[in-house]
């Protein structure tokens, strides 16, 4: 177990190091220089010259390159071109909005899916199973971004009930929350009923039942939990679905996370930024996906002593 | 509503267009009578849109981006169905207009996702260790980045293209490819059957090509409709924000991303555009999960083939990535 | 042994539907199970036996349904009673011992909690006395370092420790009956012999009832004090065990012990001597349900009329048609 997470923890920050060349090694290659855009359509050379030598653009790629992993394993990632402030702290004000998001869009989409899976594959054919191929499909066809702009219209512009952007406490997670969740509950939903189906005909239910066991406990307790055990590699998989959905649902909710300061990099070249918004997305997926595995250890005792 | 009326006629059409000569055409019309209730709908409902997003301008005529100032944002009316936006361009055209990029786009986005997901599905299953090894490490450094977030950097270095938009979408939707068809080439090089070819002396080249590709074909063709569903819904997501086809030429994305500045004033300019994605979405699903079914399982199947991977091997393996 | 019954089932029919037919899994099952007794239910796979165990506890699987019969145990029908009074009747007073241990065991929990889990529902006790109670059933079943070893799980035992951990658990509310379905089949012939003989010694110790199913005759004559003979979902005989052993009266069983070389145990040997196979439970309607296979079937009576049980000797009865009409010569057909 401990050398599979040695090798899992050296998978991941392989990941990690290859993201940040592939990104720092685009982005170099791209025709815009930031320092010509910072200074502008009548900036003079000298002015140029100087923003190229505040962002260090004007030395070698594999030079740059050095000092940005230097630097960023010091916690400097450079200053944000746009921001005109250090990255990590335009990242570190955006960041607990983009985590409170996304946790409470996972929450969700895990809750519902557990709820309506269960229910579903408990009862094959009733109408709860048939609502729950609905909802799937439903959620699969609806981009997020325009499930987002229906509930603005539904409960922040004509019932009033929630706010329609801006990150204003609790209430204002309601509607981004659930837009994003909703986009990662058919994945969930359809892996959860089907293992869940399977496991409710496995041998032991069957052992359960004829002790006497209560249904819902061994719906719940004993099938769930060998149930859940796909659905946490699928949780993993979708991180970066996940940080997607966030990114689009902070557009369209003027959220103000990580999301919108990657939209907002878009068209000033802002390198540092986006080379810190790269690396930090692949370093929660990575860290969620160690957790997964931890959790899987946790949950199932036959992982914990192979490998 | 008008598109449900035209179902009955649309559906035929489908059918038929397969299949030439009478009996090729009866025979697919016993085959999609026998298909479920959801699987002819999609059908129905899939061809009445492609009927009027390639039809419709024709015959409506009117320029999608005719401009009528003094129509400035109308509601829904006779005259105006969709209503009309803020330079007074009537929607319903607009949307007819828009359907024809979406489409055309999101079916390159689906063809390039599907050849780049077998091709290195295929060679996670057939490779060497170190193909194994390098194809299970790109898995892993594409999952690792949301598609926005890619699109953002791509965007940065080239600039919003339609050609780049296909890019995006094709690095956006080759993983979840390639996991089913490492899945499935995996399962199907394990039988038996194939191991005796094996055994007397068939090339792994020879195995993948002659016994493992054919039985991942019929997944990839219940895939497609899968995908291209994904397809629209990232074409119309990178097109909102602003990093696809861009204004005037209108997709039903940047329809919307034009609507989203009158949100609290004129709900129709989102709504009909994102019903537009909705359904054609809802189609395709629907159509994919009657092919699905015909081979046995079900849309749960598919999604859930990368999870199974548990059963052969506890370890938390993500699908596509290979273990040593 | 003579006791009163603490189980009697009577007409007992179990259906499942199959298209738009229904296949008879058990046709007409009665038998009496008496207090301390173990009655072996014999029968080769699909003969019902093992869908007829299930049935009497209402867990019929998929879309089985019990259909006609009852089940009296302690003075109720146990087919009549709402599904929480049955529920409570699981585990506690009638318990199972399945076939494959590896997968009837939650590969998930401790053996521990398994067991637990069983006396939270059933028993209204303090948390100590549990844990002494599944101390005593490890240890009953001869499970080595209960205390220690009860934290581990299913898959770290081998597979007579985890049929053993399902005897305990079937054990751990003291019932009164015991139904062990094919609980030794998928076990090593070795191992086998001591999970037999540790079911013997706790029934004699701990005065519960066992029905007791398999497929293998031989088996049946050690542990069992009477046995019952099942043919495509119908019993066919049913007596004393060395009665029957001795007298077969029913040609399927004169078949089933004929081909059985006495010592020896392998059973594929053993079926394969009896030409054909088990007919289509949906086709057999009236007929005598071994009659296709049968090498001394009365032509034109056994493939129309079902036969009823005739008397052939001290609590020996067996429904043929040719017993009925030539005597236990009739039917004695290989020698």
């Amino acid at each position: 177990m401990t050398r599979y997470l040695l090798n899992r923890l050296f998978q991941a920050i392989a990941v990690v190091w290859a993201i940040a060349v592939t990104v720092f090694v685009l982005l170099r290659l791209s025709p815009g220089d930031p320092a010509t855009i910072r200074g502008g359509l009548d900036a003079s050379p000298e002015v140029i010259e100087s923003y190229a030598r505040e962002f260090g653009t004007d030395r070698p790629i594999v030079d740059q390159f050095a000092r940005f992993v230097g630097h960023a394993f010091t916690g400097d990632f450079g200053t944000s071109v746009r921001y005109g402030e250090p990255v990590t702290s335009v990242v570190g004000q955006a960041l607990p909005h983009t985590l409170a998001l996304g946790a409470t869009a996972l929450l969700l989409s895990v809750s519902i899916a557990l709820a309506v899976g269960v229910a579903a594959a408990r009862r094959p054919g009733s109408w709860i199973d048939a609502g729950s191929s609905v909802l799937a499909a439903a959620g699969q066809a609806m981009p997020t971004f325009w499930l987002g702009l229906v509930l603005i219209q539904v409960f922040s512009v004509q019932l009033g009930i929630f706010p329609s952007g801006g990150a204003t406490g609790f209430s204002s997670l309601v509607l981004p929350a659930t837009a994003v969740a909703l986009a990662m509950v058919p994945t969930q939903l359809r892996v959860l009923r089907s293992s869940m189906r399977s496991t409710l005909g496995e041998d032991y239910v069957r052992t359960a039942r004829s002790f006497g066991l209560r249904e819902r406990r061994i719906s719940y307790v004993y099938a769930l939990r060998n149930a859940s055990l796909p659905v946490l590699t699928v949780i993993g998989v979708d991180v970066g679905y996940l940080l997607g959905g966030v990114i689009v649902a902070e557009a369209v909710f003027n959220y103000p996370g990580i999301g919108q300061l990657a939209i907002s990099a878009l068209g000033t070249r802002d390198y540092p930024l986006i080379q810190a918004l790269a690396i930090g997305s692949a370093a929660v997926f990575v860290l969620l996906n160690l957790l997964i595995d931890l959790l899987y250890a946790v949950v199932d005792p036959r992982v914990r002593v192979s490998g | 509503m008008a598109e449900i009326a035209s179902s009955a006629d649309g559906s035929r059409v489908v059918a038929a267009r397969t299949h030439g000569p009478a009996l090729g055409t009866l025979r697919a019309l016993s085959w999609f009578r026998s298909r479920p209730r959801t699987f002819q709908l999609g059908c129905a409902l899939l061809a009445a849109i492609l009927l009027l997003s390639f039809g419709g301008p024709i015959v409506l005529g009117s320029d999608p981006s005719e401009q009528n100032l003094s129509d400035y944002l109308l509601a829904p009316s006779p005259a105006h169905p969709f209503g009309t936006d803020a330079t007074g361009r009537d929607l319903l055209s607009r949307v007819l207009h828009g359907g024809r990029p979406s489409l055309v786009i999101s079916t390159f986005g689906m063809l390039g996702s599907i050849l780049l997901g077998l091709c290195v599905g295929m060679l996670a299953a057939f490779g060497g260790r170190m193909a194994q090894r390098v194809t299970g490490f790109v898995v892993d450094v594409q999952l690792a980045l949301p598609y926005v977030l890619v699109a953002i950097v791509l965007v940065s270095v080239a600039g919003a293209s339609i050609p780049l938009l296909v890019l995006m979408m094709v690095l956006a939707g080759w993983v979840q490819v390639g996991r089913v068809v490492r899945s499935i080439a995996l399962r199907e090089r394990s039988k038996d059957y194939v191991k005796a070819a094996a055994v007397v002396g068939a090339s792994r080249a020879r195995i993948a090509r002659r016994y493992v590709l054919p039985s991942v074909l019929p997944v990839i063709v219940a895939l497609a409709p899968l995908q291209m569903a994904a397809m629209l819904v990232i074409e119309a997501t990178l097109s909102f924000l602003g990093m696809g086809v861009r204004p005037p030429q209108p997709s039903w994305g940047s329809i919307m991303l034009e609507g989203k500045n009158y949100i609290d004033s004129a709900w129709w300019l989102t709504t009909f555009p994102g019903l537009a994605i909705f359904l054609t979405a809802l189609s395709l699903l629907l159509i994919g999960d009657g092919f699905e079914r015909a081979e046995g399982g079900s849309l749960d199947r598919v999604q859930s083939i990368a999870a199974d991977d548990q059963g052969e091997n506890l370890a938390p393996v993500i699908a596509g990535r290979v273990e040593p | 042994m003579t006791s009163a019954p603490v189980l009697s089932v009577r007409g007992l029919r179990i259906e499942f539907p199959v298209g738009g037919d229904r296949l008879v899994a058990a046709r007409d099952v009665s038998f009496e199970l008496a207090g301390g007794e173990c009655l072996a239910i014999v029968g080769e796979s699909g003969s019902g036996k093992s869908v007829t165990c299930l049935g009497l506890l209402g867990l019929v699987p998929g879309q089985g349904r019990v259909v006609a019969g009852e089940v009296i145990f302690e003075g109720d029908d146990l087919l009549k009673l709402p599904f929480e009074g049955l529920r409570q009747v699981r585990g506690e007073k009638i318990a199972m011992i399945f076939q494959d241990p590896s997968s009837a065991l939650n590969p998930l929990f401790t053996i521990e909690r398994q067991i637990r889990d069983v006396l939270d529902v059933h028993k209204d006790w303090p948390a100590k006395r549990k844990r002494d109670r599944i101390l005593e059933v490890l240890g009953a079943v001869g499970f080595p370092d209960p205390a220690r070893r009860m934290k581990s799980y299913p898959h770290e035992l081998s597979g007579g420790l985890r049929q053993r951990v399902a005897i305990a658990l079937a054990l751990a509310c003291a019932p009164r009956i015991v139904i062990a379905d094919e609980a030794t089949t998928n076990l090593d012939v070795s191992v086998q012999a001591q999970i037999i003989e540790l079911l013997v010694g706790l029934k004699d110790d701990l005065e519960f009832s066992v029905i007791f199913v398999t497929h293998d005759l031989a088996l049946a004559q050690h542990i069992a004090d009477r046995v019952m003979v099942m043919y495509a979902g119908h019993p066919v005989e049913v007596g004393p065990v060395a009665e029957v052993m001795a007298n077969p009266a029913h040609p399927y069983t004169v078949g089933l012990l004929g081909s059985a070389p006495t010592g020896e145990s392998h059973r594929a040997h053993r079926l394969a001597a009896i030409p054909g196979s088990i007919p289509d439970l949906r086709t057999i309607g009236a007929a005598a349900p071994f009659a296709g296979r049968c090498p001394v079937r009365v032509e034109g009576i056994c493939d129309r009329v079902k036969p009823a049980w005739t008397s052939c000797g001290a609590d020996h009865l067996v429904a043929c048609h040719r017993y009925e009409r030539d005597g236990r010569e009739g039917t004695t057909w290989n020698r």
